[in-house]
C-alpha cells in the first residue's frame, strides 16, 4: 500500500469514524428532548390550560349574556325604542355597568337607534347588515359567532314586547387584551403540540438530515483537502523515487522539479543538490582516472620513443660523416636526409619532453606569492599584443606555485591568441578578483569560441581544436589548478569568444 | 406530499364497516359506515381547534374489476374552542354541540350518488369499493408548526468571519425546516373495502 493510499485511508477514517457515535448521540439527544417536550404531562397541562381558558371565557360570555338580556328587558331601552328620546341615552349609560363594551340598540327593521361605546378608542368588529337581518326575528338571546377571535364577545338579545318585537340589542364586549392574547396563545400552543404529535418522527428526521447536511459537506471538504494535501506531499516523493531510479540507471543529469517551499520542497532541492554534487565528484573521479591513464600512456610513450632517438640520430650522422664516395648528388642527399631526420628527431624530443612533463608533473612548490604580480609580469611578455589587464588590489598574497601558475596563465593566453588568429585586433583580457575566500583569475578572448558539444572535453589530454600541438595545454592547466585545490570552468560562445575562470583557494 | 399511515395510530385500525348499494330515483347510490375513525389522538387534535378532513373514495367496478366510476367525498370537521361548537362542512354545513353527534354524523355516508342506474346493465354483476381516510393535520398546519417550532430559535451561525464581506451565515432553522417542512400532511387511512357483488335488478 502506497503512502498516498495510507494517507487517504487515514483521512477517510478520521472524517467518517465520528459519524456513527455522533449520529447516535444526536439521535439520543433529539429523542431525549422530544421526551421532555412531548410527554403526556405537557399534553395534559396544555389541555387543562385550554379548558381553563374556555371556562373563563365562558364566564365572560355568560356575564355578557346576562347583561345584554337585562339591558334588552330594561324600561330605559323600551323607552328608547318607543320615543327615540335622546335623554334616554344618559340613563342607558348609567345602566351600562359593564366596562369595555359597546351597546348597539336596533329597532324592529334593523336600523340603529342608539349606540354607546365604553371604549371609544377601541376598534370594534363591524356589524354587517346581513347579520342584523338574520337576527331581526330571532326569539332568543344568543351569541353572535365571530370566528376564532377571542378578543370580543358579541351577544344578541331581543327587546321583548307583549305583541310584537320592538327591536334588539347587541353588546360587544372587549376581552382584556392580556387575557385574549393568553387564551389565543394557549389554544395555539395546544394546536401546535397536537400537530407535533403527528410530526414527531418527521421533525426528528429533519434534525438528523440537517445534521448530515452540515456534516456531509464538512466531511467531504476534509476528505477533499486531505486528498489534495496527500497528493501534494506524495507527488514530490513519487518524483523523488522516480528520480532516484533514473539516477541509479545512470542518468546523472535528471533533476526533480521543486514544486513547493515546504519541507518536501527542501527535500527535493537537497536531492537535486546531492545528485549535482555526486555528478561533480564522479566527473572529477572520471577525469582523474582518465588523467592517470593518460599519464601512464605518456610515460610509456616517452620512454619508448626517447630511447631509440639518440641511436637513430647518431646512425644517420654516421652515415653522412662516413661517406667517402665522390657522388656529390648522393652526398647532398645524405646531408638533406640527415637534416630532415635531425629535425624530426628534435620534434620527437619536444614531444617526449611534453609527454614526460605531463606524465610526471612535479609536486607543487607552494610559496607565498602575489597573483597580481604574476599577471603583470606575464602580460609584459605579450606587450605587442592587444591585451588588457584588470587587477583587484584587495587580493591578498597566498600560497601557490608561482612557476606553475605562470605556465597556466601563459597557456591560457596562448590559447586565446590562437583562437583570435583570424580576428584582427581581438582583445585579450586578464582579470583578478577577490571572491569569497578564493582568488579568481579570468582570461577572456574574443576568438572563435568553443562549440558547446566540445566544451566538456576541452580539458581532456590530447584533445585539441587546433591543427598543431598535442592537446596537452589545457589538460596541464586543469591539472595544475586541481593540484592547487581550485577549479577551472569556462564560458564560451561561438563567434564571440571564451572566458576561462580559475578559482584558487587562499588556503590549500 | 401525503404520508399515508394504515390505521389510526393507536388501538383499532380505521375500517369500512359496511357498504350498502341501492337505487334511489333511478340513481345508484351508496351508503357506508366507518369504524374507529376517531382515535383519542384525532379527537384531541380536533378539540384543539385544528380542522380535520375526512376523505371517502368510492369506486364502482364491474365483474372483471374494471373501474366504471369513481367518487371522492370530502368533509371537514372543525371545532370552535370559544363557542364549544363543532361544524361539519361537506355538501352542506351542520353544527353540533357534542362530540358524539359529530362522530355519528362523520362515520357514515348516506345515499351518495354513483351514477344513473340506466347506464348499468341490469343483469351484470358489480361491486363497490370504499376507502376512508382522515387527515388530522393539513400541509399548511404542518408548515405552520414547523415554522413555529423553529421560529423561537432563529439561530444564525456565522461560518466565515463577520469582518469579511464574503462571509455568510447559515440559518439552521431554514435548513431544518427545509427537511421538515415539506408541506407534509398526515393521513390515516383504511384499506379498500369491497361490497358483495350485486346486480342492478337485485336492487330494484
Amino acid at each position: 500500500m502506497t503512502i498516498r493510499t495510507k494517507l487517504i485511508a487515514t483521512l477517510l477514517l478520521i472524517a467518517l469514524l465520528p459519524i456513527a457515535p455522533i449520529y447516535f448521540l444526536v439521535k439520543g439527544l433529539l429523542h431525549k428532548s422530544q421526551d421532555i417536550g412531548f410527554n403526556q404531562n405537557v399534553e395534559l397541562a396544555l389541555e387543562h390550560a385550554t379548558e381553563i381558558s374556555r371556562e373563563l371565557y365562558s364566564t365572560y360570555k355568560n356575564e355578557t349574556l346576562d347583561f345584554t338580556r337585562q339591558l334588552a328587558e330594561s324600561e330605559i331601552v323600551s323607552k328608547l325604542i318607543l320615543d327615540k328620546a335622546n335623554d334616554a341615552s344618559k340613563n342607558l349609560q348609567a345602566l351600562s355597568f359593564m366596562k369595555q363594551c359597546k351597546v348597539d340598540v336596533f329597532d324592529q327593521s334593523g336600523d340603529l337607534v342608539f349606540s354607546f361605546s365604553d371604549a371609544p378608542d377601541h376598534s370594534f368588529p363591524p356589524l354587517y347588515q346581513a347579520t342584523l337581518k338574520s337576527l331581526r326575528d330571532k326569539p332568543e338571546a344568543d351569541f353572535i359567532t365571530i370566528g376564532d377571535d377571542p378578543g370580543h364577545i358579541l351577544v344578541f338579545a331581543p327587546i321583548p314586547q307583549s305583541n310584537s318585537r320592538r327591536g334588539f340589542v347587541i353588546v360587544t364586549r372587549v376581552i382584556d387584551e392580556k387575557f385574549a392574547r393568553g387564551f389565543q396563545q394557549v389554544v395555539t400552543v395546544n394546536q401546535m403540540f397536537k400537530t407535533l404529535g403527528f410530526l414527531e418522527e418527521e421533525v426528528a428526521r429533519g434534525f438528523l438530515l440537517s445534521f448530515f447536511a452540515i456534516y456531509a459537506p464538512i466531511a467531504a471538504l476534509s476528505i477533499g483537502l486531505g486528498v489534495y494535501f496527500s497528493r501534494k506531499i506524495t507527488t514530490p516523493l513519487l518524483l523523488l523515487v522516480n528520480g532516484t531510479k533514473k539516477v541509479a540507471e545512470g542518468n546523472w543529469d535528471h533533476r526533480v522539479a521543486v514544486t513547493s517551499n515546504d519541507e518536501v520542497g527542501e527535500l527535493v532541492a537537497a536531492f537535486n543538490n546531492m545528485i549535482a554534487t555526486l555528478k561533480e565528484k564522479q566527473d572529477q573521479v572520471i577525469a582523474l582516472e582518465k588523467m592517470a591513464v593518460w599519464r601512464e600512456i605518456a610515460r610509456v610513450l616517452a620512454h619508448e620513443i626517447k630511447n631509440p632517438l639518440t641511436p637513430i640520430q647518431l646512425t644517420v650522422q654516421q652515415m653522412k660523416d662516413k661517406y667517402s664516395g665522390n657522388d656529390e648528388a648522393y652526398r647532398k642527399l645524405l646531408v638533406e636526409c640527415n637534416e630532415i631526420v635531425s629535425d624530426e628527431i628534435e620534434s620527437l624530443r619536444t614531444l617526449v619532453r611534453e609527454f614526460s612533463e605531463f606524465a610526471r608533473m612535479p609536486k607543487l612548490n607552494l610559496a607565498l606569492g602575489n597573483l597580481n604580480e604574476l599577471v603583470e609580469e606575464v602580460s609584459k611578455l605579450y606587450a605587442n599584443r592587444h591585451l588588457q589587464i584588470a587587477i583587484d588590489l584587495s587580493l591578498p598574497e597566498f600560497n601557490f606555485d608561482y612557476e606553475k601558475m605562470r605556465r597556466v596563465l601563459i597557456n591560457l593566453i596562448e590559447n586565446g591568441i590562437d583562437s583570435m588568429k583570424e580576428k584582427v585586433g581581438g582583445l585579450l583580457q586578464i582579470q583578478t578578483k577577490n571572491e569569497n575566500g578564493f582568488a579568481a583569475l579570468q582570461v577572456t578572448d574574443e576568438g572563435s569560441g568553443i562549440p558547446p558539444e566540445l566544451q566538456s572535453k576541452i580539458f581532456e589530454p590530447y584533445f585539441s581544436t587546433k591543427k598543431t600541438g598535442m592537446g596537452l595545454g589545457l589538460a596541464i592547466v586543469k591539472r595544475i589548478v586541481d593540484e592547487h585545490g581550485g577549479r577551472i570552468s569556462l564560458n564560451s560562445e561561438e563567434g564571440k569568444g571564451t572566458t576561462f575562470f580559475i578559482h584558487l583557494p587562499f588556503v590549500i | 406530499m401525503t404520508t399515508v399511515i394504515a390505521g389510526a395510530g393507536e388501538g383499532d385500525a380505521i375500517r369500512v364497516e359496511s357498504i350498502t348499494p341501492r337505487l334511489l330515483n333511478n340513481q345508484l347510490v351508496v351508503s357506508a359506515k366507518f369504524e374507529n375513525l376517531f382515535s383519542n389522538k384525532i379527537v384531541g387534535t380536533i378539540q384543539s381547534g385544528l380542522p380535520s378532513i375526512i376523505q371517502i373514495e368510492i369506486k364502482l367496478r364491474d365483474n372483471v374489476a374494471r373501474q366504471l366510476a369513481q367518487r371522492l367525498f370530502v368533509r371537514s370537521i372543525s371545532y370552535n374552542v370559544w363557542e364549544n361548537r363543532y361544524t361539519i362542512r361537506g355538501d352542506s354545513t351542520h353544527s353540533y354541540s357534542n362530540l358524539e353527534a359529530v362522530k355519528n354524523a362523520s362515520s357514515r355516508i348516506d345515499s351518495v350518488v354513483i351514477g344513473p342506474a340506466e347506464q348499468l346493465r341490469t343483469a351484470a354483476s358489480y361491486q363497490l369499493q370504499v376507502r376512508v381516510a382522515i387527515i388530522p393535520i393539513s400541509s399548511i398546519q404542518s408548515k405552520k408548526v414547523t415554522d413555529w417550532l423553529l421560529d423561537p430559535n432563529q439561530t444564525e451561525e456565522p461560518i466565515a468571519s463577520d469582518d469579511r464581506a464574503g462571509g455568510f451565515k447559515l440559518n439552521l432553522s431554514n435548513l431544518i425546516s427545509y427537511f421538515v417542512g415539506e408541506r407534509k400532511q398526515s393521513q390515516y387511512s383504511s384499506d379498500w373495502h369491497s361490497s358483495p357483488a350485486f346486480r342492478i335488478e337485485d336492487l330494484k
